[in-house]
């Protein structure tokens, strides 16, 4: 028998000190990188996430193209230094998974009928790794497209909720992902009310998915406010002193 | 008539914010319509005329129209024109009979020969729809090939700005660094000009304008750059 993991202490609190509905700390800037059309960072407690968007831009080979809206190609990838032992920089069965759930979670934000024919390529690169990279990831990828000028029906931000030791927790960290007897990713769009992405892997009972939606919902609206501000801060101008 | 504090003031909205109610406004650019509800699609400032409501985006793409100059960079040369980037999602197309040169022989003369790849061109949107790639022309009065000058750029939603209300802004430059600018709705323009003093001072002017096109009293601050006075 292995050693019992403790993911909560004696007073209730998480493993890294949070309550049970507590965010991790989160830190947003849009614009880092000056090559992509558009791009952002979101460091949320250890995980550090870049998220690069290209386009819209021609489909080429021109067969991929669609003749009444755009395509949208993304990559979800983490570096190799971005976990604790070397992970192969070679695309996982994760990896590509994830890739085809991001973008199927992004796409209806975007107004795609607006560019047919081309394609948006949006890249994000998980450079650590903490538990709830696709979350942070969705969250900086939307930012990425939001400043890169691409018409989306609103911003959505995504938290991951679950069961750790019996109780429900928002925004795991990687311990609790590992240990805990359930994760639930959602990606929650303010604006139109919507769910983009809503993932479950384990077991909770239908009261206590409904209590962890509710939870994710308000934790996504909190980072729902911090995406606007880190987009307001990206544009709004810095005079020059006279 | 806005008075100048309102305008200073004005905020940024992001994607998906309120930006009016549909039954008494007209969504314009970069809104749209979610029942009652007006929101924007785009990082950018909001503009009301009249019942229409607009966002004019921080960032933008350029989105071809008939009768748009555009600066173009030839591409490919292909079998039957030329594809030319117009600095849009959609490259354009440049038909041979659209190349003012009355007589062409294509036995004689390959068509990678008359217009190369990387060829500079001053072009007039002629077609532009949603189901086909938009067609240029090079015929007309001040088009067809540059041969000399800078090439600098603009985000294409800026353009009115730059230009200004009847032209009013680009005289301004063009009177103040003595330099003549050809400006393509597509935010590309050429400075004619081989006086690289002349070409940094344009640059630093289209910077500034990129940046702060929706602060109060952009006009005298172009001005006192164009200058020399730090504004």
């Amino acid at each position: 028998m292995g050693e019992k993991i403790v993911l909560f202490s004696e007073d209730g609190k998480r493993s890294d000190g949070r309550g049970l509905d507590e965010l991790r700390p989160i830190r947003i800037k849009v614009g880092v990188l000056s090559n992509a059309q558009g791009s952002a960072y979101i460091e949320q407690g250890k995980n550090k996430i870049l998220a690069a968007v290209y386009g819209p831009k021609e489909a080429l080979p021109k067969h991929i193209s669609l003749p009444d809206r755009c395509i949208l190609r993304c990559r979800y990838h983490m570096a190799p230094f971005s976990t604790t032992e070397r992970k192969s920089p070679a695309p996982s069965r994760r990896e590509i998974e994830l890739s085809m759930v991001l973008r199927n979670a992004l796409e209806p934000l975007v107004m795609t009928s607006l560019f047919p024919r081309t394609v948006i390529d949006i890249f994000i690169e998980v450079l650590q790794a903490d538990g709830g990279t696709r979350c942070a990831g969705l969250t900086a990828a939307v930012l990425a497209l939001a400043d890169a000028g691409i018409p989306l029906r609103g911003l959505a931000a995504a938290c991951a909720v679950g069961k750790a030791d019996g109780k429900i927790v928002v925004d795991l960290n990687d311990l609790e992902d590992k240990y805990g007897e359930a994760d639930m990713p959602v990606a929650y769009n303010p604006t139109l009310d919507g769910i983009t992405l809503l993932q479950m892997d384990g077991i909770m009972s239908k009261e206590e998915v409904e209590q962890a939606l509710s939870l994710a919902i308000t934790a996504t609206q909190k980072m729902h406010k911090m995406q606007v501000d880190a987009l307001r801060e990206r544009f709004s101008v810095q005079r020059r002193e006279v | 008539m806005r008075s100048n504090e309102q305008q200073r003031q004005r905020p940024i909205v992001v994607p998906g914010e309120y930006v009016g109610d549909s039954r008494f406004h007209i969504p314009g650019l970069n809104v749209y319509r979610l029942s009652d509800r007006m929101l924007a699609t785009t990082v950018g400032l909001v503009r009301t005329e009249g019942k229409r409501v607009d966002v004019v985006a921080l960032k933008s793409f350029y989105q071809p129209k008939v009768g748009d100059l555009v600066v173009g960079i030839v591409k490919e040369p292909g079998t039957a024109g030329w594809t030319v980037d117009i600095n849009s999602p959609f490259l354009a197309f440049l038909p041979l009979s659209e190349y003012p040169e009355k007589r062409i022989r294509l036995s004689r003369d390959s068509i990678g020969r008359i217009l190369e790849a990387g060829t500079v061109l001053i072009g007039l949107i002629k077609d532009a729809s949603i189901f086909s790639s938009p067609v240029l022309t090079l015929k007309g009065k001040g088009l067809g090939v540059v041969s000399n000058g800078f090439l600098l750029s603009i985000t294409a939603s800026k353009v009115p700005r730059l230009i200004g209300k009847k032209g009013s802004m680009l005289s301004t430059i063009e009177k103040g660094a003595n330099v003549k600018l050809t400006v393509g709705q597509n935010g590309r323009l050429i400075v004619h000009s081989e006086d690289l003093n002349v070409v940094m001072k344009v640059k630093e002017v289209i910077g500034m304008i990129e940046k702060e096109s929706h602060v109060y009293g952009l006009t005298e601050r172009v001005e006192a750059l164009l200058a020399g006075r730090r504004p």
